[in-house]
This record gives C-alpha cells, sequence and structure tokens, in this order.
C-alpha cells in the first residue's frame, strides 16, 4: 500500500499529469468526507433515537435546546449524547491508529486489536479491579490505558517493529492476546461473583455513564489526529515508498516511526479507555478509505477518522436494534462480525500479493547434535517420569509404594484404588492423547501455512469448536450434554471448511490460510461472547471449556479419543516426506510431482481431525499446538518423519504436565490445564519470538 | 393481581406437596426409620436411596441452604470459603466440613475422601460428571429451575426443596421450612397492609460495578427475587422481557420510563457507590421516585439467589426499608 510516487523529474506533459492526478485526488479526498460526514449524521440522528426510554424526536431537540431537568431530558443529555460521542471519539482514535501503524510498518493488517492493546487493556482492568481496587477508584481509565500501551509495545518489539511481516505482527499479536487471555480468564474463574461484570466491558461497550471520560480523553485524541495529519502526513508518505528511498530522501526513518508508533499505540490505548476493547474498526476504516483511492496521509489519516466514527456508531445501531428495547449488546461484538468478512476479503488481496513462494522461516534450528539418540532418551525419560508425577501427586495423598502397589495390582484400599485407576489414570491417558493429536496437528499445519507461528487455533478449527460447544451448553440446554464432543467436532470441521473455501482462489496460498483463519476466529469469538452474554449465568461453565480442561475426564473419554489417534498420527507420520517437500517452497515440490493442493489439503484434513478430536474432549486447548512442534524443532534436527514422533512426545508430556499442575496446585480447587498450559507458554513463546528477531535479522 | 397470586401459591405448594414432583414414588416413610428405600427419578436418572444419609456432600449454595435449614450438616461442600464471604445467611455450617473444591470443577478425589452416601449436585453446573459422581456415591441433580414459561420462581423452589427433601430423608423439615417462609411471607405482608402500603409499584434491582458502566440488574418476576418481593402484595413494575435468567441489565436509562409512584429497592455495593450516584448523578436525581425520596437501600450482603431462609431475610428487610421501621 503505497502512496503516490512524486516525480523527481520530467517533462512539462509528466508534471501536468502528476498536478492532474493530484487534483483529482484531492477531489476524490474531499468527496469521501463528505460522504463520511452525512452518512455519519444519519447514524447520529437513529443511535440517538435508540433507547430504553421512550423518547420522541421532537423532544430529544428539546433537550439539547432547551433543557428543563426531566428525567427524558436528562437522558438525552448525560446518557444518549455521550453514549454517541464516545463512538464518534472512539471510532476516530481507532481509525487514526489504524492507518498511523499501518504506514509504521507498511503493514495492511495492522491495527489496535491485532497488536494486543485490548488484551493488555482486559487484563489491566481485571487485574486493578481484583488487587488494587483504590487504583480502579482513583483513575480506572489510566488502568485500561497502561494495560493497553504495554501490551501492544511489547507485541511490537517482539515481532522485530518494522522489518515484521504481516502474518508474523498479527500472529505476534494474537500470541499475546492468547497469553494474556488465558491470564484475565483464570482471574475471572476464581473471582466468578466479584467481576463476572467485566466480561462485558471487554467486548466493548459504549456505555456512558457521563461526561467524565469523554472530557478526559477528547481532546487527546483530537491533538494526535491533528499531530500526525500536520506533521507526519508527508514523512509517512515517504516513509511508505520503503526504507532505504525514504532514508535517501532525507527522512529520519527511525525517529519517525517510533513518533507514528507511539501515537498509534496512544490513540488505541485511548479508544479502549473509552469503549472497552473493540476490534477491526481501525482496519476496515483505513482500507476503506483507501479503496476509495485516498492515498496521502494528509488525507487519509482524517478521513480514516471520521470513517472510523461512522462504522463504529453503525455497529452500535445495528447492535441495539438486535438486542431490543431491554437489552444491551456489547458494540465490539458487532464490529467483530461485520469485521470479520472485511478482513477476509483484504487477506484475498494481501495473500495474492504477498506470493505464493514466500520462503518458510524456521524459527530455531538445532545444530546437528552428535549424539542425535539423546534428545529421543530425554524425551521418553520426561514423559515417563511426568506420566508418574501425575499419577502420584493430586487432591488425595497416595504415597510412592502405594502408587506401585496399586499399579501391579495390588492396592491398599479402595480409596486409594479409586483415585489412581478411577481418576487419575485415565486423566493423564486423556491429557497424553491429546497432547499428542494437538502436537502433531500443529506440526502439520505449520509445514503447510509454511508459518513457524501456526497452530490449529489459527485455521478455525478451535474458535468454530468452541461455537458449536458453547451453543450446546448454554444456547440450547436441554440437549443431551453427551452431545458435547460432536457439536464440537462438527463446528471445528464446518469451520475448517469454511476457512479452507474462503482462502481458496486458484489454489491455495499459505498466508491467506493464516489470515483468513485469524478473521474466521474472530468472528467464530464475536458469536461466542454473544451467547455468554445472552446467558451470564453460565459464564463459568463456558469459559472452563474455553480454557480447556482435563477436569473428570474418564475412561469412556479415553475411548473416544484413542481411535482417532491410532488412525490419524500414523497417516500423519506418512505424510513426513511431503512436509519435508513443501517446506522447500512451491516450485521445487511442483517440479519434483507432488501435487500441491491435494497435497496440501490431505495433510490439513489429518490435522483437522486429530485437532476437533482432542478439542471435542479436553475443550479449546490452545499453545500446545503453538509450542510442542518449536520445542521438537530446537532440540531435534531434521525430517518430518523424526519431528512427528518428537513433537507427539513433547506435546503429550506438556499436557500431561499441565493437568498435574492444574489439579494439584490449589487443590482442591482446579486450575483448568487450558490455562495453565497457556499462562506457563506464553512466556516461553514469548522468548522464542525475542530470539528468532535476531535470527531473522542476520539473514 | 397479588393477592390472587399468592392464593394460588399457597394452595399450589399444598397440592404438590401431595402429589409430589417428578413422580417420586409414595414409599418415603418418616425420618429416621432405617429400612425405607425410596426411588427418586431426577434429571440425571433413577436412583435407589436407602435410608438416612449420613454424610451427604453437597455442591452447589443453594443446595446448601436447604440441607442447613433442614437441620443437617454436610460432610462435604463445594467453595466453603466462596460460602461464608457471599452468602450470608444464619446457617451455620459445622467446622468439620471439608472442602470439595470449586462449585464448577468439584475435586472428585477429595469427593470420594469424604465417603459419602449421597452427593448432591446441580443440573446446570455438574450435568457432565453425572456419571463420575455416581460411581463415588448416588447422587441426585437437582434442576435449578424448571424452563418451562408457566412455572414461577417460587414454584420451582418449592419443588427444588422437595426433591432435596425427599433426597435426605427430611421431607417433613424441607416442608416446615416452606412452611415457614409462607409464614414469614404472610407476617411481612400483613405489615405492609398496616402500614398502608398494600398494592404499591415498586422496582427492585441490584446495582454492580462493571468497570464505568453503570449497570443495573432489574428483577422481574421470573426471578425469585423480583417474585418473593411481589408475593408480599405489591406490584413489581419491571416487566417480563423474556432473558432466560429473569433479570434485565441495564443503564440508569432503563429507569425512565418506570412509573412515577414506584418504590425503587435496591441492593448496593459495599463501597456505597450507588447511594452517590443517587445523590449526584443527573438522570437518577431527575427521577421522579428519587427525588420524592422513594428509594430504599437494603443491606450489600443481601442474597440475590436465595432459598426459604434467603427469601425469609430478603423480604423482611425490604419490609423494614419501605416501612422504615426494624432495625435494617
Amino acid at each position: 500500500m503505497q502512496g503516490m510516487a512524486p516525480p523527481v523529474q520530467g517533462s512539462g506533459r509528466a508534471a501536468a499529469q502528476a498536478s492532474a492526478r493530484a487534483t483529482h485526488q484531492t477531489g476524490r479526498g474531499l468527496l469521501v468526507v463528505a460522504l463520511g460526514l452525512i452518512v455519519l449524521a444519519v447514524l447520529v440522528v437513529l443511535h440517538v433515537r435508540q433507547g430504553m426510554a421512550t423518547i420522541a424526536p421532537s423532544e430529544i431537540i428539546d433537550a439539547i435546546l432547551r433543557p428543563d431537568g426531566s428525567p427524558q431530558d436528562q437522558v438525552v443529555r448525560h446518557a444518549r449524547l455521550p453514549r454517541v460521542a464516545a463512538g464518534i471519539v472512539a471510532g476516530a482514535a481507532l481509525g487514526i491508529s489504524g492507518v498511523l501503524l499501518q504506514a509504521v510498518t507498511r503493514n495492511p493488517l495492522a491495527s489496535a486489536s491485532t497488536v494486543g492493546v485490548n488484551a493488555g487493556a482486559y487484563l489491566a482492568v481485571i487485574a486493578a479491579t481484583l488487587f488494587a481496587p483504590g487504583l480502579m477508584l482513583f483513575s480506572s481509565p489510566l488502568v485500561a490505558f497502561s494495560g493497553g500501551m504495554l501490551a501492544a509495545l511489547v507485541v511490537y518489539a517482539l515481532s522485530a517493529g518494522s522489518t515484521a511481516t504481516p502474518t508474523r505482527l498479527a500472529l505476534a499479536g494474537m500470541a499475546i492476546t492468547l497469553g494474556l487471555g488465558s491470564l484475565s480468564s483464570i482471574l475471572i474463574l476464581f473471582n466468578e461473583y466479584t467481576i463476572s461484570g467485566l466480561y462485558f466491558w471487554g467486548s466493548g461497550s459504549l456505555i456512558q455513564r457521563s461526561w467524565t471520560i469523554l472530557g478526559d480523553t477528547w481532546y487527546w485524541v483530537v491533538l494526535i489526529g491533528v499531530v500526525s495529519t500536520f506533521f507526519l502526513s508527508r514523512s509517512l508518505d515517504i516513509l511508505g515508498l520503503g526504507d532505504e528511498i525514504a532514508t535517501s530522501l532525507g527522512q529520519r526513518v527511525g525517529r519517525i516511526r517510533l513518533i507514528a508508533t507511539l501515537l498509534g499505540v496512544m490513540a488505541a490505548a485511548l479508544a479502549v479507555t473509552i469503549a472497552g476493547a473493540i476490534s477491526f474498526v481501525g482496519l476496515i476504516s483505513a482500507h476503506l478509505v483507501r479503496l476509495a483511492g485516498v492515498r496521502r496521509h494528509r488525507l487519509l489519516l482524517p478521513a480514516a477518522a471520521l470513517w472510523g466514527a461512522v462504522i463504529l456508531v453503525g455497529a452500535d445501531v445495528v447492535g441495539r436494534a438486535y438486542a431490543g428495547q431491554f437489552n444491551e449488546v456489547p458494540a465490539g461484538i458487532f464490529t467483530a462480525l461485520v469485521g470479520a468478512p472485511w478482513m477476509i476479503w483484504l487477506a484475498r488481496r494481501v495473500g495474492a500479493m504477498q506470493g505464493a513462494g514466500a520462503q518458510p522461516v524456521p524459527l530455531a534450528q538445532a545444530a546437528r547434535p552428535a549424539r542425535a539418540w539423546l534428545p529421543w532418551v530425554m524425551a521418553l525419560v520426561a514423559l515417563a517420569v511426568v506420566s508418574l508425577l501425575a499419577l502420584r501427586f493430586g487432591d488425595s495423598h497416595v504415597s510412592w509404594t502405594a502408587l506401585i502397589r496399586t499399579l501391579t495390582g495390588d492396592a491398599p484400599n479402595a480409596l486409594i484404588r479409586n483415585a489412581l485407576i478411577d481418576h487419575r489414570l485415565p486423566r493423564m491417558l486423556v491429557a497424553g492423547m491429546a497432547g499428542m493429536a494437538l502436537a502433531v496437528s500443529g506440526l502439520l499445519v505449520q509445514g503447510v501455512v509454511r508459518n513457524p507461528l501456526a497452530a490449529p487455533d489459527l485455521v478455525g478449527i478451535t474458535p468454530g469448536a468452541s461455537v458449536g460447544a458453547i451453543s450446546l451448553l448454554l444456547a440450547m440446554p436441554d440437549l443431551p450434554v453427551g452431545l458435547l464432543p460432536v457439536a464440537a467436532f462438527s463446528g471445528a470441521c464446518i469451520s475448517f471448511a469454511a476457512v479452507y473455501a474462503l482462502s481458496w482462489s486458484r489454489g491455495l496460498n499459505p498466508t491467506r490460510l493464516a489470515l483468513v483463519g485469524i478473521a474466521a476466529s474472530a468472528a467464530a469469538g464475536a458469536i461466542t461472547n454473544l451467547i455468554i452474554i445472552k446467558n451470564p449465568m453460565q459464564l463459568t461453565a463456558a469459559l472452563t471449556w474455553l480454557s480447556g480442561s482435563t477436569y473428570a475426564r474418564g475412561w469412556n473419554h479415553v475411548a473416544q479419543l484413542a481411535p482417532w489417534l491410532l488412525v490419524l498420527v500414523p497417516l500423519a507420520w506418512l505424510t513426513g516426506r511431503w512436509l519435508d517437500l513443501l517446506a522447500l517452497g512451491d516450485d521445487l515440490p511442483q517440479s519434483l510431482g507432488v501435487r500441491l493442493d491435494r497435497t496440501r489439503l490431505a495433510i490439513l484434513a489429518i490435522a483437522v481431525g486429530l485437532a476437533a478430536a482432542a478439542v471435542s474432549v479436553v475443550g479449546a486447548i490452545g499453545f500446545i499446538g503453538l509450542l510442542a512442534p518449536h520445542l521438537s524443532r530446537l532440540l531435534i534436527a531434521g525430517k518430518h518423519r523424526w519431528l512427528i514422533p518428537f513433537a507427539a512426545l513433547i506435546g503429550a508430556t506438556l499436557l500431561i504436565g499441565a493437568d498435574a499442575i492444574g489439579r494439584s496446585l490449589m487443590a482442591p480447587d482446579e486450575i483448568p490445564s487450558g490455562l495453565v498450559v497457556a499462562a506457563l507458554g506464553t512466556p516461553y513463546f514469548l522468548w522464542l519470538l525475542w530470539r528468532s528477531r535476531s535470527i531473522q535479522a542476520r539473514r | 393481581m397479588s393477592s390472587l397470586n399468592r392464593r394460588t401459591f399457597v394452595a399450589s405448594s399444598a397440592l404438590l406437596a401431595l402429589t409430589g414432583v417428578r413422580s417420586v414414588s409414595a414409599q418415603s416413610t418418616p425420618t429416621g426409620s432405617p429400612a425405607a428405600e425410596r426411588v427418586i427419578e431426577h434429571v440425571g436418572g433413577t436412583t435407589t436411596l436407602v435410608g438416612d444419609p449420613q454424610r451427604i456432600v453437597v455442591l452447589e449454595w443453594y443446595l446448601l441452604e436447604q440441607v442447613l435449614a433442614a437441620g443437617i450438616q454436610p460432610v462435604g461442600v463445594a467453595d466453603i470459603d466462596g460460602y461464608h464471604s457471599l452468602v450470608k445467611l444464619p446457617l451455620e455450617l459445622s467446622d468439620q466440613a471439608v472442602d470439595v473444591g470449586t462449585r464448577q470443577e468439584p475435586s472428585l478425589e477429595s469427593i470420594a475422601e469424604t465417603l459419602p452416601d449421597l452427593i448432591l449436585a446441580d443440573d446446570g453446573r455438574h450435568e457432565t460428571i453425572y456419571d463420575q459422581l455416581s460411581a463415588i456415591a448416588p447422587t441426585i441433580l437437582v434442576p435449578f429451575d424448571d424452563r418451562s414459561d408457566d412455572v414461577t420462581p417460587l414454584d420451582d423452589l418449592h419443588n427444588r426443596v422437595h426433591l432435596i427433601g425427599q433426597a435426605i430423608n427430611r421431607p417433613q423439615a424441607t416442608q416446615q421450612s416452606l412452611e415457614q417462609m409462607e409464614r414469614v411471607l404472610s407476617e411481612q405482608s400483613a405489615r405492609l397492609d398496616a402500614a398502608g402500603l398494600a398494592g404499591i409499584k415498586f422496582a427492585i434491582a441490584s446495582w454492580y460495578t462493571n468497570n464505568t458502566d453503570p449497570t443495573l440488574r432489574m428483577f422481574s418476576n421470573q426471578h425469585i427475587v423480583g417474585d418473593a418481593v411481589a408475593g408480599l402484595g405489591i406490584d413489581n413494575v419491571w416487566p417480563d422481557t423474556g432473558e432466560p435468567v429473569g433479570f434485565s441489565t441495564v443503564g440508569f436509562e432503563g429507569l425512565v420510563d418506570l412509573p412515577a409512584e414506584t418504590h425503587f429497592i435496591y441492593i448496593p455495593t459495599e463501597d456505597g457507590g450507588f447511594a452517590d450516584l443517587l445523590a449526584n448523578d443527573p438522570i437518577l436525581t431527575s427521577l421522579p421516585f428519587v427525588v420524592e425520596g422513594r428509594t430504599y437501600g437494603l443491606a450489600h450482603d443481601t442474597w440475590t439467589n436465595p432459598g426459604t431462609v434467603g427469601v425469609e431475610i430478603l423480604v423482611t428487610r425490604v419490609v423494614d426499608a419501605l416501612t422504615g421501621e426494624g432495625n435494617a
């Protein structure tokens, strides 16, 4: 998405052409702005008329011009007007933020939500409400703001800043969002009564109690907008030409980038402060305006701000119409539902631009080890040790002797036998199998998408399963709960099929698949949130499934999961050769006779089968599909025929360990294993990202 | 309308007590008869119980309330800390009771270790682990409510209490809990009559801070809080909006259309934030019932998911607040 290249030299005709283009563009820009103002005016009128209290339009006008202190007037002046103003200010802030972040990263997918601002703000607010309520009373907007800023800056730094490719930034943001989100979930799960109300805010809400927050923030948004439009526009235009050209034209690239990033992230954090966690607005508004032909930032910034306001107010109007008179539905849900199709459309264009020849960049690669058997031995030992520990430790006390005696058939008493054979052993087996399935699935998906940051969650498997499961659990509670695995499995398959179909365009572009998957995740997440908000008393049940848990998994679950592994893992192993070939790019395999699309589909089908089976039994466990493959690559070098079994071992070890920790750490209280994995996995994953940044720079 | 509701309630509760709920077999005998066998059909299936359960594990607070009210101490309870801090009822839980984990995911090993002979579980939370629980001890899966439209929350309470009574083999004690609650309802209703407040319009809400959003939970008669207070013979003006949970989450704007003569009852949070808002918020201070002083705050720890004991406390506090008497 480059700016218009200024002609350096040329004939008079070229100069005339250039100035004609410039006028044309200015004309277009003004048209966009004028259209935006009209649409915004219409939406504002619609918005102000919506609300629980019955207030006629003439009364609304009276309330603004000739207030008389009646409840209706107060509602208009102190509830409705602040709400629509919040939509305008937050929407504008998101629009500005989107443009700035996209310019800085030269990345059409950058926006507030994709860089982790929302997740950071959410966690900060939850943590402060629980542990530092004084801070919240003092200035809750400040808490949200700081949290958002911190998270975004971490994402930016970890994804190697300006050298980040579009996918890398989006994936890094997703990882931070997942990690911080898991911490938030843990806090909510253990404080269900006190802070379940924050779940609503976490989905983005324009409700305002008064003008206070707006009063503190609106001028900052205006300031940022003005500064970036009048002082940064030209620099940003030139920056869009590439670092080298920009430097040669005299721009201080590093400094501009830093200022623009700070301003962009600040604007995003301000938006979160006003309206909670809202996604996609910055993304859509910037591209909408660019589509209309506006390129230069001097026009782009104000236009994107305007259209950001349009989109957010519009989403709120739609949301309130959907919710009916007596309910509130967070605006953030609707921006995601509207934004996801938009992002899918964008992804199809971006993928095409990036080209299908993207080389894989492994995050890290082990040097060829001298003693190739050592990692295997260590992995097997680790698995054995963790399994024994998982059996030994838990809520009831079981000594080592008792353990050995029970395993050999001579249990000391019925309680111990019950604890080990009926509860811990099947849990351990389910955890092991699910971990194996997710790890192998992750490896396969990474091999096809050719991106080391890919995971089964990415191609829509886990989010789709979540929609299926939460629909059954919450929206259709009369259906037998035994159907839960079926619902989850179907959801996963349908979702994957949709993602695949939507990203297929004259062949499968791996990058496009990843990006469409992210958009589908967001949409599925919005739908899941919607169901949860309509059933607030079952928040805990929903969150537990969404976190992923090996709780109370028994021998029947072992029987459910085992067939899938027995069939699919060997099949996955057989695809190892193809995966090796796929890693070499697109041209080489094709020239060797590999039919790319069919091979990819076959491998993905196996991956989906494994992941869907695992998720349908243990819920939405993320991170193992992401972590285990990387750990494997770090520890052994080699072909996929070695990587696959090794990753299986690692995955099993990870989840068995998480299961053991989750039920022992705070016994008898249980921490869902999925949250344990995510909470422990995030620091490690961040470290991996940090390392890979320097590797990439050296290439 | 309100007195007709109460009459219907009394009649139907008597009728239900006689006919039983969910085809409980008519073999239940008075308490203390060890050889009594009773077959209970419930959401999880059919369970046969023999005699008096001595070691009961209770996995939800609304179940605990009725068990304690019937005079039985359980050996295991889920989330005891939460019960003590959030559910403030004058029902003592023995120190001997073992905490068996969270209500959503109680520890199966801990439950087994208490060597229970009966487990009381909640249909909503524990349906997925019913098989595992049954493997440890006979388990009764209690449904919190009947999801069909014509069963009121007080009817649901009656059904639950009846089922629990059958399970713990104390049908008379649990019936007494219900009758006691009914007595308190009548007494408090009479107090209101005496104060000239019969038939007034009211709305009852709980306030909880939602970060910076102003949110009130307005209870309709589809929630037991609304239904119980309406059972005092007064008129709940908040309509049934079709929410499965029985309450609507609204901002202050939702109060504007309430009739001016509404008596607004609220349960605040501990920090007193709502009282501040009543004094200062521009929308709230313009409402007629706020201006004319018809707002009544209950104690912040009033439990909003009450059983028989909780309902007694709730309606007593409401009448204390409305009449300005009592030590509220």
